[in-house]
């Protein structure tokens, strides 16, 4: 467990959250790019050895992105050449690549943040909103090996009687259906045996208290409260227009001075955090074994 | 669990944060305005359906019947992978709706969407999934007596289902990619996904007249046998 993830979910829940908003906020190469390759470097430390296929198909929503984007979009003054009498414009084909990293960008984050919320974590922030909808999804998710198991057993009942031939379209069809079939009466029944069984333990029985398994600590405030602040500083410099680019009919470049970098700077220390830590981290590691 | 917390969130979404959204967002954000205006209106209906669930009392049954149907249709996911584009999620939506109602029907569309985008990918359009989902549970238990009656009715709504999920998740698309939204780009984003509309329709269609009866028979005993 890495020190980001070994962060309450709920902070984590914030700091992703302080990473994608300045990033999907607004088509700027700046942020979109901070966010993809510092989102990319994460998902490497995540992922635990070189995912070449992932930035594969990532790169490839980034130049799918830039074609995509100048065929539809015919806003721009500069053309670049006609297609069908529709100008292709830089100013579009420039925006459909940023808009490639800004997805790629919003993806590679989403990823990363489910590498790290495991369902625990999930229902430990659900739980917070509303714990009869959490405990729902976490007997829900209890459900499905339960009933996974129970499908395979029926259907290895069903195959040896003879009911499925799997060279049959048809059968197959027919035998999942049945197959369905008994899942169905047989959860709906444990179902309610499990209902009864709360309801004898004293659910619904007034007041109930939750059991976390993640305490809140300072560490949490400290990442919390740093990410949200970032994240407002940012989004203020975008809505003074310090930062920020517009596109159409003509590409206008932020003018760089000092609060306007500081903010750009500000978000790469943001995105970088958690590699930084991960790193941080491993080597802190090696350090301790290479002492042992 | 501090229910004074819960109650101001049930307040302050519909009067305060619903329009500031709206108000702020037009004024400030222009074109940009639909995508994430649509993207923050779905994340708060949402979190309003859900802090009003809490309120309600709900017996212990009901709930576990939520979560084997979340389950179920999260497995047949699974189960009827082998024939592509067939998944019976909304038909199981659907005659949850149907038969316990539609607020346990937009519950087990919008778990059932997060939860099998665990297995099949989690991103951006998790919300509206799980969004599109829920009102097709839940209008459908708005609808729950035609539709229990007539098996066209019902054959109907899965088609509707089918082609409006589509058509939403579309929306969603051009809006993200583009800002505004941008009518050829939809019109070719429609067509597309239109082999996949074609099939949530059929597949629909198909599932709720194969399960839609057995279904609501077991649902109906159920219901009878233990009173939920």
């Amino acid at each position: 467990m890495g020190p980001v993830q070994s962060r309450h979910p709920g902070a984590v829940c914030v700091y992703f959250l302080c990473v994608l908003l300045p990033v999907i906020f607004g088509i700027d190469p700046l942020t979109a790019g901070t966010g993809l390759l510092s989102g990319a470097l994460l998902l490497w430390l995540l992922a635990g050895h070189f995912p070449g296929k992932e930035y594969l198909g990532y790169l490839g929503i980034v130049l799918f992105s830039g074609v995509i984007n100048p065929m539809f979009n015919h806003n721009g003054e500069t053309p670049l050449f006609f297609l069908n009498s529709n100008p292709v414009t830089r100013e579009a084909l420039l925006y459909g690549w940023v808009m490639g990293m800004l997805i790629a960008a919003a993806l590679i984050w989403s990823r990363c943040f489910l590498l790290m919320m495991d369902t625990d974590r999930l229902l430990t922030v659900m739980s917070r909103l509303s714990p009869k909808v959490s405990l729902i999804l976490s007997m829900a998710l209890r459900y499905v090996p339960l009933l996974r198991r129970q499908a395979r057993m029926a259907r290895e009942a069903q195959a040896g009687l003879g009911l499925i031939r799997e060279e049959n379209g048809l059968d197959r069809m027919k035998g999942a259906v049945r197959i369905f079939d008994g899942m169905v009466t047989w959860g709906l029944e444990n179902g309610i045996t499990l209902a009864d069984s709360m309801t004898a333990r004293g659910y619904g029985m007034g007041k109930r208290t939750r059991y976390v398994l993640y305490p809140w600590e300072g560490q949490d405030t400290l990442l919390t409260a740093g990410s949200l602040g970032m994240m407002l500083i940012i989004l203020g410099a975008k809505w003074m227009g310090w930062i920020g680019y517009s596109w159409y009919p003509r590409l206008v470049t932020p003018a760089f001075r000092l609060p306007g970098i500081a903010a750009y700077l500000l978000f790469v220390a943001l995105c970088l955090a958690a590699p930084a830590l991960e790193l941080w981290d491993r080597a802190r590691w090696k350090r301790l074994i290479s002492q042992v | 669990m501090k229910r004074g917390w819960r109650n101001t969130l049930r307040w302050g979404i519909p009067l305060v944060m619903m329009p500031l959204l709206v108000v702020w967002g037009g004024w400030k954000m222009g074109d940009r305005f639909y995508a994430w205006g649509i993207l923050g209106m779905v994340i708060l209906t949402q979190a309003l359906f859900v802090t009003g669930f809490e309120k309600k009392t709900v017996g212990s049954r009901r709930m576990v019947i939520a979560a084997v149907m979340t389950a179920l249709s999260v497995l047949g996911r699974v189960l009827f992978a082998p024939i592509p584009g067939f998944k019976p999620i909304t038909a199981i939506v659907v005659i949850t709706a149907i038969w316990i109602g539609g607020e346990t029907g937009f519950l087990v569309g919008a778990l059932s969407a997060l939860i099998s985008n665990f297995f099949s990918g989690q991103g951006p359009w998790t919300p509206f999934q799980m969004f599109a989902w829920g009102m097709i549970g839940l209008l459908a238990g708005l609808l729950a007596q035609p539709l229990k009656k007539s098996r066209l009715a019902l054959s109907a709504y899965g088609v509707f289902a089918g082609v409006a999920y589509s058509l939403f998740m579309d929306i969603w698309t051009v809006l993200w990619y583009n800002g505004g939204i941008n009518w050829p780009l939809y019109a070719a984003a429609v067509a597309t996904a239109l082999p996949y509309m074609i099939s949530y329709a059929l597949s629909n269609v198909v599932f709720l007249l194969l399960l839609g009866k057995p279904f609501g028979e077991k649902l109906e005993r159920i219901k009878i046998k233990y009173g939920v």
